[in-house]
């Protein structure tokens, strides 16, 4: 459907991944964890501040200015990003989303745009609104409304692509978006969003500076929040793995420790618990007004914070495995029912681009394009997850083989797509490629270099 | 069939709303790209002019300006991701086209508008001294922010473009005739970004500010004539000519913008045009342009994802008789969880092995190597895991490393009680006299040793082949399993079988090849031997 495009070296995943976790840790944790505290902060200030009423308002200020400033400059580029990297190298899948989640999207996009012009109402009036202080405090209020509405709406969205539940047999937008996985994939990262805030705010209220009487009163509210903040995460995560099918969450481990330490899974359980650990001790340290403590675990709390997210989107991400959209397309972004089709007829006769970009082709490029249309969305020939490492030493009839039980051989691999002629016209490419006897010209648009043996 | 389809879920939204909303949000976004742009242009020239231009009253005004430049970024960011879902879900396929057609530029807008949005607000923050070093990192994020509207612009170009796709494609950029264009467009943004952000800064200045007010006025006037010649030749550069509806919204526009220009003008010789004046007259001029731009665009892409359309109701319709099986299959595999060795085995090994390990799995027959009978198969537990961690090169059977160590390890123990891939290995009982057996050490040493070496580990010559000869102290067979590979070879490698040796002798050479084992020996180092195994094994 649309011409070859991918990104060499890194691969997909790495790219739209990286973004999304820098998004994720800024969007929950900032935006929604980190700035939808700051209600609550002011009205502590209000109830418990006394008369060290300046610093408690450059405090707050302080917080609020990092908080803006990351949020708009980072957290809605990153944002954009998101869109910018899954429309350039997954487009059949993002038009296909978006023509089931259009509306949800619209309404996300207004709630983020009411969501960017209250915080800039926060941010240029907080000194002005400090006359109506509740008036300020009720918009700190909603704006954490509108990022938790924010919330809500994305999660149904993402939620679709892990457990699409009955939608494949009903293909409505309602059933799509209250998904079984909606619920508690809500919870957990609004609760994972308040452990992000809470632990970034305490980073920040422990930044060496004045008015430490001031930073000691606050840090006790921030730990509590971050202690009732994991409380609710556990049994959220719990509940989210139930409702997810265990032929995903088989996976979930292999998902963080990849083939580079899928042999030690302990290293998955023992980073966990040391997450958990530093997170529970720094609560503890803040509710105790260690400031000094703070201090020092905000850092690793800060690190761990960050792992956790990025562990919890690329599981997310992972362990769909075969489907980028469930009961509907494959990874590969060849419709579920598009794999009978060309089972029988072939896939490169309909294939527009390649018929039109190569129509001299060469057996050679026909196995590129093959490639291309089912590997490469996660293979890179050249880089991360090298299909070259996976194929070497197999023979050619062996990965003829294996290319037609790709899925059941692994499970998080979409079946191999192509009638049996273009499976061994795979199969000879994969062969050779392994043996370093093709190259690429182009590997972003999987070019067969010129001169390579026929 | 080979063309090229719409996206076969159905249009969320109906084409007429679609259109209209696109335009709304286009236009809204493009107020505040404009004002993002125009602010980074002036306060970049008014840095220049400030410090370097010898007119002290211009200091300061860049930081003047760029007061306004974080709200007007934030909103032209969050505003521009509607007219994006509504290009996406409405224009699919030339779109998202091309979006392919610039990927590498595209996906780098994210990296240049961090770069640039953070090197403005170190601007705004901080008062370096260093000129020098100022105008640097100014002129620098200006350019990083410029390379936004260039991408997006030919974006666009391109997916307007459907008839040049293949072409660009295969040069990697525009050809001539769109590159004119674009450069011509990229131009009349920046004009427009001028315009409204003098206009803007026009109606927020105070009266007293008279120096400010006459320079935004200049810039008004200035970049109205710009836009005019501009403007002129980009109407030329479109391709197909514009149509009478897009030309009579883009003249509507430009008698409002003269008459604005009479406005500014009027005012050298009487007083200061009103606000109100600007403020009525700027929609004018600016709204015919946005409605004659996507008027242009949809004259070509309407027609164009027509076509899309019914090509996509024709495969739609190819596929409705696969939609049946495909979820029936999506609902088994969802059932089949790869939860324990048994559903491991049953879907990543059988279709070789077989489903009860002796070699006769639905694929064994398609291979020219075939898959060793697992029942019959003798190693230790760290030669199995081994291989099973590395596969067997020369061999279609693949690394299973994309499971865990405790995965891997419930199908060891699974292969073990359930398949009978024993460790140890029976013994021969086949009766063989001493002289059979010297004679099999003779054969062994002069036949079987240029490969598998005296040793049984394998010669050079052994170990450089792939498949290698197996190492016989690590993986050994059971005897009637060795005997038989002796007698007809091992299909597909330089194995060859020896059916002609007398059969005393191909028997002492099972056993000698079996005394090199080494995976099932006891502590005294005599093999372990199963007595019912071996009556069974050579009674065949």
């Amino acid at each position: 459907l649309f011409p070859p495009f991918r990104a060499s070296y890194l691969g997909a995943g790495a790219v739209i991944g990286t973004n999304a976790v820098i998004h994720m840790v800024i969007a929950q944790g900032v935006a929604l964890g980190f700035l939808g505290f700051l209600g609550l902060a002011d009205l502590y200030a209000l109830r418990y501040g006394g008369n060290a009423v300046a610093e408690w308002e450059r405090l707050l200020k302080r917080l609020l200015t990092f908080g803006t400033v990351v949020t708009t400059v980072a957290g809605a580029v990153t944002g954009a990003g998101i869109w910018f990297t899954i429309g350039a190298l997954s487009p059949r899948a993002t038009a296909s989303m978006l023509r089931i989640f259009f509306w949800p999207w619209f309404a996300e996009w207004l709630v983020f745009v009411v969501e960017v012009v209250a915080i800039l109402l926060l941010y240029g009036a907080w000194d002005w609104l400090f006359r109506w202080r509740w008036l300020r405090i009720a918009l700190a209020f909603a704006y954490a409304g509108y990022s938790v509405l924010s919330a809500i709406l994305i999660t149904g969205i993402i939620g679709f692509m892990l457990t699409s539940g009955k939608w494949p047999g009903d293909e409505r937008l309602v059933t799509a978006f209250f998904n079984p996985s909606f619920l508690p994939q809500l919870l957990s990262r609004l609760a994972l969003a308040g452990v992000a805030g809470s632990i970034i705010a305490l980073g920040i209220v422990a930044l060496p500076g004045p008015d430490a009487q001031v930073r000691r009163a606050i840090a006790r509210p921030f730990g509590a929040a971050l202690l009732i903040c994991i409380a609710v995460l556990i049994p959220a995560l719990a509940w989210y793995l139930l409702v997810v099918p265990d032929f995903y969450t088989t996976r979930k481990v292999f998902a963080v420790l990849t083939q580079h330490s899928a042999q030690r899974p302990s290293v998955f359980y023992l980073g966990n618990l040391v997450a958990g650990l530093i997170a529970v001790a720094l609560a503890v340290a803040a509710l105790a007004r260690r400031t000094r403590a703070v201090a020092w675990l905000s850092i690793p709390a800060l690190l761990a914070v960050v792992g956790f997210i990025a562990e919890f989107e690329r599981i997310r991400e992972f362990i769909r495995g075969p489907y980028l959209m469930p009961g509907h397309m494959y990874a590969s972004e060849v419709l579920m029912a598009e794999r009978f089709l060309f089972e029988k007829q072939g896939m490169l006769p309909d294939d527009y681009w390649y018929q039109r970009l190569h129509p001299n082709a060469d057996l050679n490029q026909a196995g590129a394009q093959l490639f291309n249309n089912n590997c490469a969305i996660c293979h890179t020939a050249e880089g991360i997850n090298d299909i070259r490492k996976r194929v070497a030493g197999r023979t050619q009839d062996g990965l003829e083989v294996l290319l037609d039980r790709t899925h059941e051989l692994v499970s998080f691999m979409p079946p191999f797509s192509g009638d049996s002629l273009e499976r061994r016209v795979t199969a000879r490419f994969l062969y050779r490629l392994g043996q370093r006897r093709v190259d690429m010209q182009s590997h972003s648009r999987v070019v067969v270099a010129k001169g390579a043996p026929p | 069939m080979s063309r090229l389809t719409d996206i076969e879920l159905p249009l969320p939204i109906s084409p007429s709303w679609l259109h209209g909303a696109l335009l709304f949000t286009f236009s809204l976004h493009f107020l505040f790209v404009a004002l993002t742009l125009g602010t980074a242009l002036l306060a970049t020239i008014y840095y220049v002019a400030g410090q370097w231009g010898g007119v002290d009253a211009l200091e300061g005004w860049d930081r003047d300006l760029l007061r306004s430049f974080f709200k007007h970024k934030s909103l032209a960011i969050v505003l521009g991701v509607g007219p994006i879902l509504l290009m996406q879900v409405g224009h699919s396929v030339p779109f998202l086209t091309g979006v392919n057609a610039m990927a590498p530029l595209w996906m780098a807008t994210t990296i240049c508008l961090i770069a640039a949005l953070a090197l403005y607000e170190w601007q705004h923050r901080r008062k370096t001294e260093r000129k020098w070093q100022f105008l640097f990192v100014s002129v620098v994020a200006l350019i990083c922010l410029l390379y936004v509207p260039a991408t997006f612009v030919a974006v666009l170009v391109t997916t307007e473009r459907p008839r040049s796709w293949a072409t660009i494609l295969k040069l990697g950029g525009l050809p001539l005739e769109a590159a004119v264009h674009w450069c011509l467009r990229l131009l009349h943004v920046l004009g427009a970004s001028l315009l409204v952000t003098a206009a803007f800064n026009y109606l927020v200045a105070a009266d007293e500010q008279e120096m400010k007010r006459r320079h935004m006025l200049a810039w008004m006037a200035g970049s109205l004539a710009f836009q005019f010649v501009v403007g002129v030749a980009l109407y030329g550069s479109v391709r197909p000519f514009p149509t009478a509806l897009a030309t009579g919204a883009m003249l509507v526009g430009i008698a409002a913008a003269t008459l604005l220009g009479i406005a500014i003008v009027r005012w050298h010789k009487e007083r200061w045009p009103s606000r109100m004046l600007i403020a009525v007259l700027m929609p004018f001029v600016l709204i015919p342009m946005f409605l004659t731009r996507q008027l242009l665009q949809d004259r070509i892409l309407y027609p164009f994802e027509h076509a899309l359309r019914k090509n996509a109701e024709v495969h739609s319709a190819r596929l409705r008789p696969f939609r049946g099986p495909a979820l029936a299959a999506f609902q088994a595999s969802l059932a089949t969880p790869y939860d324990d060795a048994l559903a491991i085995y049953t879907r990543s090994c059988s279709f070789c092995h077989g489903a009860v390990g002796n070699a006769r799995g639905d694929s064994a027959g398609q291979l020219d190597i075939p898959p060793e009978d697992l029942t019959r198969l003798r190693m230790g537990d760290e030669k199995l895991n081994a291989i099973l961690l590395a596969g067997v090169d020369g061999t279609a059977m693949p690394r299973f490393d994309f499971y865990l160590d405790s995965e891997l390890a419930a199908l060891r123990t699974f292969l073990r009680d359930k398949v009978g891939l024993k460790r140890a290995v029976e013994k021969v009982t086949y009766p063989l006299t001493d002289a059979a057996r010297a004679q099999g050490q003779e054969v062994f040493h002069r036949t079987c040793a240029v490969c598998h070496g005296d040793d049984g580990h394998g010669s050079d010559r052994g170990r450089a082949m792939r498949p290698a000869p197996p190492d016989f102290a690590e993986i050994s067979l059971a005897p009637s399993r060795a005997f038989q590979v002796i007698t007809d070879g091992y299909p597909g490698t330089l194995m060859h079988g020896y059916p002609d040796l007398p059969e005393q002798t191909r028997w002492a050479l099972v056993e000698r090849v079996l005394r090199f084992y080494r995976g099932g020996v006891d502590a005294a180092g005599e093999p372990v031997a199963s007595v019912d195994a071996a009556a069974s094994e050579t009674g065949r």
